[in-house]
């Protein structure tokens, strides 16, 4: 899929957080199967990521987290996205990848072993935190992701999808 | 692997080139992008207008605000946009 076309904006990240450092780390320990987890914000406005289990019965072409984690993690920190690997493709989402963040309305941060490249995927359904106060989170909250949010929030103008390759 | 700041503003203008409406800085009114440059370096910093002097924006490392547009900020604006929406 060629999201430029697709009228999907694609924007380009400055630098690599700590975070993606991190899972870039475990994809490469990890090469002949998805790796998964939560990238989570945490009370103290840090960001943390968790390594997960990834439970689907074919971890080399897929990946499914244990929905407990989903309940444990959102007591107290807030998801932001929820990250794995491609081990054998490139960075795009997969059709199910779309279909589970939309469902989830959670973003996914998916990291190829192909390109070394990251894949930010923000689904339709994503409901944007409030505007004001958020902590500087790269690709999850910074200056291009309020911009989008405040149109969606406040206009009810869906003026991009940013999905961020990078 | 990790792209410049170059290429990334320039990939924003493009962008917001190429989906909104450059209006001049002077007509500025809510709900209308602000970019700005906020160093030497050329990089972009974007914000959008509330109206009555005031502003919402993000910079690096720093909580989501808004603030006042003073004249410090005003003199960082470089270009100004609207959504096709509003003109």
């Amino acid at each position: 899929m060629d999201y430029l076309t697709e009228g999907f904006l694609v924007l380009t990240l400055m630098s690599l957080n700590s975070f993606n450092k991190e899972i870039i780390s475990y994809s490469k320990e990890n090469k002949a199967e998805e790796i998964c987890g939560f990238v989570l914000l945490c009370p103290d406005n840090s960001v943390e990521i968790t390594k997960e289990v990834n439970v689907n019965p074919d971890p080399s072409k897929s990946f499914s987290i244990s929905p407990q984690k989903f309940i444990n993690y959102s007591i107290n920190k807030k998801i932001l996205g929820i990250y794995h690997s491609h081990p054998f493709s490139d960075e795009s989402p997969s059709a199910q990848d779309i279909l589970c963040s939309e469902e989830s309305g959670i973003p996914y941060l998916i990291h190829s072993l192909q390109t070394n490249k990251f894949f930010l995927y923000y689904p339709e359904s994503y409901d944007p935190a409030e505007l004001i106060g958020r902590p500087y989170v790269k690709g999850f909250y910074e200056c291009t992701c309020l911009f989008k949010d405040y149109f969606l929030k406040n206009l009810n103008l869906n003026i991009t999808k940013w999905n961020k390759n990078y | 692997m990790t792209d410049s700041d170059d290429e990334a503003n320039d990939l924003l203008i493009n962008i917001l080139n190429n989906n909104t409406k450059n209006i001049e800085i002077k007509e500025i009114k809510e709900h209308d992008i602000l970019v700005f440059q906020i160093k030497n370096n050329g990089r972009k910093h974007v914000g959008i207008y509330l109206g009555n002097d005031y502003f919402i924006h993000q910079c690096g490392n720093t909580i989501s605000r808004k603030q006042l547009l003073d004249n410090r900020w005003q003199s960082k604006i470089k270009r100004a946009y609207r959504h096709p929406s509003l003109v």
